[in-house]
């Protein structure tokens, strides 16, 4: 399973409402188009950092916008 | 509240200024909860200007309010004294006026509480706080500054009064984190049974000297302590600072209390300067207590949580946690619960 399609799991498992899988492209951006509040994003990484078995630096993210950025990020964590 | 994710046209952090509440800005203070809460913030001295400076004047309170570019305030955050302990903050009442949810200034005023903008930890012995279980982000942000979890304390807000409602739940368990500043001068007594959870709980603080509360409950004197009750969520926590040879009568008493009052949590903090412990816990057993965990300084020495939850069936499905400490705490929690619904408990 690919890195995003391991996200969209996680994304999908905090069962936000009105979000679907088709929702979560690569250029879908957390506060915009996601609406993410702050406690989503928490959970979104905390449950990132159990399914992909790396440590969120919080401030590392503080910048990342979007799903690609996301990507991008837990494969740098995950050294791939 | 803002998050860690900022938008692209986010308001850089360089316009907001923490600073101190005083009469110049306490005004202030009153508007940004009306922006959160409307007028049902449950603190009340938040809207009331001069009561606020009376609570900062008497040392009880130290709060600072986030200023914009425009001298509006965008936030606020505090830390009061609410525990026995008159050389321990609380860190609580962190608000931010939703106009600002796209801009970083909760990150701002939330590293207020470790950057000594608000108390001074040289004379202070720590910093505690609530964090809520049905979101991570106070727990995270908690963990991050440093703090160290050490307790669960089960059930014991109100879910539906919520602000949005999205716990899911009829109650919500709170964390408790702490973070130290000084080592303690005097030995604390260790309950046999808790010793395993308690010495974990205790490693990421200065270290003490550890003795065994083996001793029977004392023959002679009277149980000393205070409590806080709060009716809005049923919740009623009691601080034992000593027990005395009334304890079995004391405990039931407290009892038969709660449930004319219909306490849903129910909280003693035990005074670990205590030998007696070992005894006072079968008592509390009896009565169907179970651990919470540790509140360290609570009375200047540390005290641990005994607890339960009267007239509901804790939503366990419910309660998010992120430390692993945290979910040590509760698979004990759990576990004695178990042992307690199966007569083995004791």
């Amino acid at each position: 399973m690919s890195t995003i399609e391991k996200l969209r799991e996680v994304i999908l498992k905090m069962k936000k409402k009105n979000i679907t899988a088709a929702d979560l492209k690569p250029e879908a951006r957390f506060l915009q188009d996601l609406s993410f509040d702050s406690q989503d994003q928490t959970e979104m990484l905390v449950l990132a950092e159990e399914a992909f078995g790396i440590t969120v630096d919080f401030q590392e993210v503080k910048n990342m916008t979007n799903i690609a950025a996301a990507v991008e990020y837990i494969d740098k964590k995950m050294g791939k | 509240m803002g998050g860690f994710f900022l938008p692209e046209d986010c308001v850089s952090e360089a316009i907001f200024n923490i600073v101190p509440v005083d009469r110049s800005n306490a005004a202030l203070v009153g508007d940004v909860f009306r922006t959160a809460y409307g007028d049902s913030f449950p603190v009340g001295y938040v809207y009331q200007p001069d009561a606020l400076l009376q609570e900062i004047s008497q040392g009880r309170l130290a709060a600072a309010l986030a200023i914009d570019g425009e001298n509006r305030a965008a936030g606020y955050v505090s830390v009061f004294k609410s525990a026995p302990n008159p050389k321990l903050w609380e860190a609580g009442n962190l608000v931010v006026d939703p106009a600002y949810k796209q801009t970083d200034v909760s990150s701002l005023l939330l590293a207020a509480y470790s950057n000594g903008t608000l108390y001074n930890r040289a004379t202070s012995d720590g910093l505690w706080s609530e964090a809520v279980c049905c979101h991570y982000f106070t727990q995270v942000a908690n963990i991050k500054s440093g703090g160290a979890d050490v307790a669960i304390e089960l059930d014991q807000l109100d879910g539906p009064s919520f602000i949005g409602n999205r716990t899911g739940s009829a109650r919500v368990s709170c964390v408790l984190d702490f973070l130290e500043s000084n080592a303690p001068d005097s030995p604390i007594y260790i309950p046999t049974i808790y010793a395993p959870i308690l010495e974990k709980l205790l490693q990421p603080l200065y270290p003490r000297v550890r003795l065994r509360a083996t001793d029977p409950l004392p023959a002679v004197g009277l149980t000393r302590h205070e409590d806080r009750y709060y009716k809005p969520v049923d919740t009623w926590k009691i601080s034992v600072h000593s027990i005395g040879a009334d304890w079995p009568d004391f405990a039931a008493g407290i009892m038969t209390e709660a449930r004319r009052r219909g306490v849903i949590s129910l909280q003693f903090f035990l005074n670990m300067d205590c030998p007696h412990l070992d005894a006072a816990v079968q008592v509390l057993k009896t009565h169907g207590f179970f651990f919470g965990g540790l509140a360290p300084r609570w009375f200047g020495s540390d005290a641990f949580l005994m607890q339960q939850v009267l007239g509901l069936e804790t939503e366990y499905e419910h309660i998010k946690l992120y430390s692993a400490t945290a979910k040590e705490i509760l698979a004990w929690i759990k576990a004695e619960r178990a042992a307690i619904s199966a007569g083995t408990g004791n």
